[in-house]
């Protein structure tokens, strides 16, 4: 019983506060909503990303990352041109190279696999195609996919296709980076469209490693050379165990800034001992499409790539 | 009326300043009107318990409402223990890391939760003295931090990325000390530290490298003055750059006091210049304090923040910083003593006279004690000091009423009634003083040791014989009347006018009969003895022949007078006067010598002879007569002993 300083009882309005401290303790339940806060939108931590994985339903798991280091994903459209220049950076060791190709498909013959997946379709052969009046060579348009358990390679045409490889001494010709690229198609002797293609400025990539793996706050500082109205993806590899191939892990969209930190967590259980390389592909591209009477369903496609194989500690 | 102006820097954020603001003033000062964060050193007032409880309201899109905290306190004499469980003490951030990632079935922001909290503190203070204290302060932090990470998971026909959470808890205790000095009763500071001691009780990692609250070490330095009184000024500053400043006023109201003040700060990570003011509604009585206060931040609370500047600068406090967002809050204080609050306190008391059973008539008149009181309300009070000494009396002996203003400090008389005069053995008591309003229970006491003569010790003032002479008057009466009657024929027979002078020359021849002159047996304390011991022992010093001869003829109606001569060598004698009842005129019926007699005027105004009687002249009443009378004219009048003071003539009525 509590008492007043008299050693009575307490007074009637004592125990009216008390009860009124009471109400307040059964009202005060409330938890107090948490601060917001955010990062700048110049920030390095603005990200959007997501697994790299095949858009389309024959579970190939190459994803069109081909042989040359070049990212193209299997799509389905009816004419596909793709000009690409590839910067490889292994070690220091840089190689330049450029790739020119047309693939016309004929989306009423698709080809599929024993469990009824779409691999892609068989070709339609045109007369010529010509990049600034080269004219490309026809070459197997040579897929790989998995069959079950088993990697297979199977061809579904032709590939209009020219290599243009350039050695940092002495280069034969120079990819065109922020410039245009004329192509001309003929689809027999006297019909043929013509356009030019507009080629991206070359991206620079550059990775480097900041933070202690120990401490868990290793991150990967991805850097490009940034520049107005830029559209940069870039696709995080690793190569496919006992093997050259690579296999696409993640995609990111670049930034405002050119400037990305990648925390290392979201790649840590994919790096072993037996496999700790990374392909860290920068990809720069502008995109167009033709419809006409030769031409229609395309995907036009002009690419400055940057692959920078790295080593995790 | 108390103006109350703070002054505060620090180098962080300001983690000296309390949800209180600028409420505290000498009028609710008992009790505790500020919390661990700017007081440190816990100097406080609470006489015995308090309960304390906050309630805060804070907006934040919504409101919300959640018990602040719950504080408890008790003194214990000099010692004041503070404990503080405080839920409301904390804060929970949001970070959105503008990460965002595809799932597979949705797309995921990354965030960053941060939780902060002070779960409980506690204070501990000692008053070394009314001027001087010392404390500090313990209090326990709580934080965790949760991070969510993608985690890339992946097979052989599929890629997907999953969200993990990397959790950091670090929990620390931060240890502070502070002194609050008071010069004078208007004029208070405090100086304490800010984290000196900081304990960890888990391991860092990147989290909490960067989000961990701040701890630097710093100082606070706090002014509170008086200059009126009913306005008070505070101010504070802290060491690196904020500070705060603040006044408050009180007024009386119902049966309490209503306090109503504000506090402006600036703090060094906060903007603007003046970062937000704390105003304050205060109002207390005795038995509770309910104080209304809130904190309105100048900037722009409500909008999205960045964290940038988080990362860069941290936060230093839980309770005010950048982030914080303006609050209400109720706090109500009960006082819990289950023991009379002290309106006054009993600072020290002065012991002036040891104890001398037989001088208890002085004791009634003069005070054998001065106790210095201090007035601890805010208004008049009427105070009534009293004692009990151990083995003198049977009960507490109560001195006059003396009057306080408010906060006033005053000297109050304690007088002593001795119910035991009998006391036989001369020792060390204990002496209980105590200063009460009314008539309850003391407000405060000191107990202090006493020296207790017994009933024959004399302070060595001649005038205090004359208490020796009154206490046997039944004796005396007894005796001389026994003598008198032996003579009674005689006395008869003589002239009227003569009949005080033959009285007291038969009692005197009587008396010498049976007396030696004794020495004091002791030399360290004067001895005197009583009339009737006198005439058992047959015998005595000066003191003892004179006190007895001259309670031997006051009982019977005789008027006489101690004549003392100081002796600088420090032996002094006494012998007596004694009054005939003769006019002047009539002096030729005892003696033609005008040397052997003193004209003193009686009470109407009228000259009467005195005679001088050597008590210690044991052969015969003239030879009595003759040295008394001499050695007076010798050192009375020729050596004008009466002029400057060597020879003292002490009535005795």
């Amino acid at each position: 019983m509590l008492l007043n300083n008299k050693g009575g009882i307490l007074f009637p309005p004592f125990k009216i506060l008390l009860c009124f401290i009471i109400m307040l303790f059964v009202i005060s339940c409330g938890e107090p909503s948490p601060t917001e806060l955010i990062f700048d939108n110049q920030s390095e931590n603005n990200i959007q990303i997501e697994p790299a994985q095949s858009d389309n339903d024959a579970n190939l798991n190459s994803s069109g990352y081909d042989t040359t280091g070049v990212v193209n994903p299997f799509l389905s459209k009816s004419t596909i041109i793709n000009i690409t220049g590839v910067r490889n950076t292994n070690y220091g060791m840089i190689q330049s190279e450029g790739y020119y190709y047309a693939i016309f498909n004929d989306k009423t013959k698709p080809i599929k696999i024993k469990n009824g997946k779409l691999i892609g379709y068989k070709s339609k052969v045109f007369s010529s195609v010509k990049f600034d009046n080269y004219e490309a060579v026809k070459i197997p348009n040579v897929i790989r996919f998995v069959d079950g358990m088993m990697v297979r390679d199977t061809v579904l045409g032709i590939k209009y296709f020219i290599k243009q490889r350039m050695m940092q001494n002495g280069q034969m010709h120079s990819f065109p980076f922020s410039s245009k690229v004329n192509i001309k198609i003929a689809a027999d002797r006297n019909t043929f469209t013509q356009f030019d293609v507009a080629i991206p400025s070359e991206i620079v990539g550059k990775v480097s490693l900041e933070g202690n793996r120990l401490r868990k706050n290793l991150n990967l500082i991805l850097e490009w050379n940034k520049k107005f109205d830029d559209n940069v993806e870039i696709i995080i590899a690793r190569f496919r165990q006992n093997s050259n191939d690579t296999e696409p892990l993640l995609k990111l969209k670049g930034n405002e800034i050119g400037k990305i930190k990648l925390p290392y967590s979201i790649l840590e259980n994919i790096i072993t001992p037996q496999n700790k390389f990374l392909i860290i592909s920068f990809i720069r591209k502008y995109e167009k499409q033709i419809n006409n009477i030769i031409l229609d369903d395309t995907y036009i496609v002009a690419q400055s790539i940057h692959n920078i194989k790295i080593e995790i500690p | 009326m108390i103006l109350s102006f703070t002054f505060t820097k620090s180098a962080y954020c300001q983690i000296s300043l309390d949800y209180f603001g600028n409420a505290y003033s000498k009028f609710n000062s008992r009790f505790r009107l500020n919390s661990l964060e700017s007081n440190i050193s816990n100097y406080n007032l609470t006489n015995d318990m308090e309960l304390a409880t906050t309630f805060s309201s804070e907006y934040n899109g919504g409101l919300n409402s959640s018990i602040y905290s719950i504080s408890i306190s008790k003194r214990i004499n000099s010692h004041y223990f503070y404990v503080r469980y405080s839920p409301g003490i904390s804060q929970q951030f949001i970070i959105k890391s503008g990460m965002n990632i595809q799932l597979p079935d949705s797309v995921a922001q990354l965030k960053t939760k941060l939780n902060y909290e002070e779960k409980f503190g506690m204070g501990y203070a000692f008053n070394f003295s009314q001027f001087f204290s010392l404390g500090f302060s313990l209090r326990y932090f709580s934080q965790e931090f949760t991070e969510e990470k993608p985690v890339l998971f992946y097979t052989d026909s599929v890629n997907y990325i999953s969200v993990k959470d990397e959790i950091a808890k670090s929990n620390f205790w931060v240890g502070d000390i502070g002194l609050t000095f008071l010069p004078h009763p208007d004029f208070m500071i405090s100086i304490f530290s800010n984290n000196l001691f900081l304990s960890e009780e888990s391991k860092q990692n990147y989290l909490t490298d960067i989000y961990s609250l701040k701890r630097n070490k710093g100082i606070t330095t706090k002014l509170f003055i008086s200059p009126f009184e009913q306005f008070n000024i505070s101010a504070g500053y802290e060491t690196y750059g904020s500070y705060y400043t603040g006044f408050n006023f009180s007024t009386k109201l119902f049966r309490g006091f209503l306090t109503i003040g504000s506090l402006i700060f600036h703090d060094r990570y906060q903007k603007p210049f003046i970062a937000g003011f704390i105003p304050s509604l205060n109002y207390s009585t005795n038995f509770f304090s309910i104080t209304l206060s809130g904190v309105k931040y100048f900037s722009n609370r409500s909008k999205v923040q960045s964290i940038d500047d988080m990362i860069k600068y941290g936060i230093h406090s839980i309770s005010n910083n950048s982030y914080s967002n303006d609050k209400v809050f109720l706090t109500i204080n009960f006082s819990l003593s289950l023991t009379r609050e002290k309106q006054i306190k009993l600072i020290d008391v002065d012991i002036k006279d040891d104890i001398y059973p037989t001088l208890n008539d002085i004791f009634i008149h003069k005070p054998f004690a001065i106790g210095k009181v201090v007035n601890l309300t805010n208004k008049i009070i009427e105070v009534r000091p009293s004692c009990l000494i151990q083995k003198v009396n049977d009960e507490i002996v109560y001195s006059p009423n003396v009057k306080l203003l408010p906060y006033d400090t005053v000297e109050v008389p304690y007088y002593i009634f001795i119910n035991n005069s009998l006391i036989t053995k001369r020792e060390i008591s204990q002496a209980e003083f105590f200063v009460s309003v009314d008539d309850l229970e003391p407000d405060d006491k000191i107990q202090k040791p006493i020296l207790i003569n017994d009933k024959n010790s004399w302070d060595g003032s001649v005038s205090n014989l004359v208490y020796f002479v009154r206490s046997d008057f039944e004796f005396s009466s007894k005796y001389s009347k026994n003598i008198l009657q032996s003579f009674k024929n005689y006395l008869d027979t003589i002239n009227y006018e003569l009949l005080i002078f033959n009285q007291v020359k038969i009692l005197f021849e009587n008396f010498i009969k049976e007396m030696n002159y004794v020495a004091d047996p002791r030399a360290s304390v004067e001895h005197v003895q009583f009339p009737n011991e006198t005439i058992k022992l047959k015998g005595g010093d000066c003191d003892d022949l004179s006190v007895c001869f001259a309670s031997l003829l006051e009982s019977i109606g005789i008027q006489t007078a101690f004549v003392d001569y100081k002796n600088p060598d420090g032996i002094s004698h006494v012998n007596l006067l004694i009054n005939t009842n003769l006019s002047p005129s009539r002096m030729n019926l005892i003696t033609n010598n005008d040397s052997k007699i003193v004209i003193r005027k009686n009470t109407d105004g009228k000259d009467e002879i005195w005679i001088p009687i050597e008590t210690t002249c044991l052969k015969d009443f003239d030879t009595a007569w003759n040295l008394a009378a001499e050695k007076f004219n010798k050192e009375a009048i020729e050596e004008y002993g009466l002029s400057n003071g060597k020879v003292t003539i002490i009535d005795i009525y």
